[in-house]
């Protein structure tokens, strides 16, 4: 079983606007632990055979991360930056001048149309400017 | 150099999530304990081992969503191939189809073509086939190894991989549509979608003469298996001697143009400098930049690691693997005194001109002191590694010469 991610429903309500970012997905997920007995998927019914080459359809589930951010002013980066991305993206970096972060979160919001409202911008800036910690 | 360690990293953040979710099951999973250390200059270097991804077995978990899963590198010393259950996975969105059905799934190709195609996946597997052996490595593989430190994935070396891929020329499918004359481009699509509207779809564009040229493919096999779904299944675009970022993955729409692509992923992301080894300094601009293109050479040890103890007075066995990046290896050396002389190392015989070549040596090992072994490949047209490395805004391209410091003991 376990759950995997649908971020194509959760585009959807936010398309619709109707979804608060910090009620759903919540945050950690307990994914991880059915995923890990999942690691081969089912064998299909529907192959395609050709020329000695087969082909099976393949369903999967792909695991959510057990990470957020923590800390104080750790809220308005996990309900703006979780909405593409995990917390990995971010943790994973190394420190980085205050400018590249505002750099990053401004082409976040440009170019990659993340919904982050202006006037949350510059706490979560403050936050990254800080990592790591 | 990866070091692995048990670690409490994965332990707490395990038990954290459980205190929440009191219905999770008491026992933790071997995997959890296991972390990797990049050794990257002044960190985070520290990353889980995760085998929580389907098809896929221990990878370093660099990003759950959308997954960046690099290759542990101990996988590149059991063989030239990279097993694909081990292969390293990047995709810039989360939104992955993970139920693909082989019977619906339809390649297009449309635009500036005599007659749009629409490709199930009998037609392809009908067509001629072809088979190559190439390394797929990613643009920014080695990224965190850059100072001053760059935004970005921050991979170690194992954002690589080499796979016999086998498909179908993507000339193939092109002349079945017809390209029109005055067409300039093919821009490749995948099944990946953003997650919000209006971020720009992942897809990226080869010249028409360059699509065209009989090596570029669309595989649907790698190392004899279908492609994972991580790696794209049911099919990819196979780019040889050039980066992954032109390796669409669940490659379903090839469009032809009759004018230059400016989408975002050609026009501004995926850039370089246009300078010698896309080198410039930290706060230069000024400079015009080109989409990347062409890999460079690069060859690394595999059968040993930074503080590794060898045995004084003896005859150390090693190996490593090399590429010559858009073309095949000419030479790999190696030298013991910091690059003062270098000497040659044995290729193993093969005839492939984009894939690893594994190299071997066997060096004296002083008889005390510490022992630091560089290794460099020059590639069948003349270019070889450099010594310093090169330096961009974006991380790209690294090909400095490796070295390992082994502790004499």
């Amino acid at each position: 079983m376990g759950r995997s991610f649908n971020a194509i429903a959760y585009a959807a309500a936010i398309a619709a606007g109707g979804v608060p970012f910090a009620i759903w997905p919540p945050w950690p997920p307990a994914a991880t632990i059915e995923a890990a007995a999942q690691s081969v998927p089912a064998p299909s019914a529907v192959s395609i055979s050709v020329g000695g080459v087969t082909l099976r359809s393949v369903k999967v589930d792909l695991p959510d991360s057990d990470r957020d951010f923590q800390g104080p002013g750790a809220d308005v980066v996990n309900n703006n930056c979780l909405v593409c991305h995990s917390a990995g993206m971010v943790l994973t970096q190394p420190r980085l001048p205050r400018a590249v972060w505002q750099a990053e979160v401004d082409k976040m919001r440009s170019t990659y149309k993340a919904p982050i409202a202006a006037e949350d911008v510059p706490a979560i800036v403050e936050y990254l400017a800080k990592l790591p910690d | 150099m990866t070091r692995y360690a048990a670690s409490n990293l994965s332990r707490r953040r395990f038990l954290r999530a459980a205190s929440l979710f009191a219905a999770l099951p008491p026992t933790c999973p071997a995997w959890a304990d296991a972390s990797a250390n990049l050794d990257l200059p002044g960190g985070p270097s520290l990353r889980s081992i995760t085998t929580a991804f389907p098809q896929k077995g221990p990878m370093i978990l660099q990003r759950s969503r959308p997954p960046l899963l690099e290759t542990p590198f101990e996988v590149f010393d059991r063989g030239v191939f990279t097993q694909n259950d081990q292969f390293f996975v990047r995709w810039h969105w989360a939104v992955i189809p993970t139920d693909v059905d082989v019977a619906a799934f339809r390649l297009a190709v449309r635009g500036y073509v005599n007659q749009t195609l629409s490709l199930s996946l009998a037609d392809l597997l009908a067509i001629p086939r072809v088979e190559i052996a190439a390394v797929n490595q990613c643009s920014g593989n080695s990224r965190g190894l850059f100072l001053p430190r760059v935004p970005g994935a921050q991979w170690g070396n194992g954002a690589m991989g080499n796979a016999r891929w086998t498909g179908v020329r993507l000339r193939d499918v092109l002349d079945r549509a017809g390209v029109k004359a005055g067409a300039v481009a093919a821009r490749f699509k995948g099944l990946d979608d953003p997650v919000v509207d209006g971020a720009p779809k992942f897809m990226k564009s080869l010249e028409i003469d360059h699509a065209r040229d009989g090596e570029v493919m669309i595989a649907f096999q790698m190392n004899g298996e279908p492609l994972p779904l991580l790696n794209g299944f049911p099919l990819r675009l196979i780019v040889p001697g050039w980066y992954s970022t032109y390796w669409v993955k669940m490659l379903n729409e090839i469009e032809v143009l009759n004018a230059p692509d400016d989408n975002y992923w050609m026009k501004t992301a995926y850039r370089i400098p246009d300078t010698p080894h896309a080198n410039v300094k930290p706060g230069d601009n000024g400079f015009a930049t080109v989409p990347i293109n062409r890999m460079a050479p690069r060859s690394f040890f595999t059968n040993l690691t930074n503080d590794a103890k060898v045995k004084p007075g003896t005859s150390l066995s090693v190996r490593g693997i090399a590429f010559g990046g858009d073309c095949g290896v000419a030479k790999v050396e190696w030298s013991a005194d910091r690059g003062a002389t270098w000497r040659d190392a044995v290729l193993n015989p093969d005839d492939s001109k984009y894939g690893f070549r594994q190299w071997n040596a066997l060096i004296g090992v002083p008889s005390s002191g510490t022992l630091t072994l560089q290794a460099r490949c020059t590639n069948a047209n003349g270019e070889t590694q450099p010594a310093e490395p090169n330096w961009n805004a974006g991380g790209f391209m690294r090909n400095a010469t490796e070295s390992v410091r082994l502790v004499i003991a």
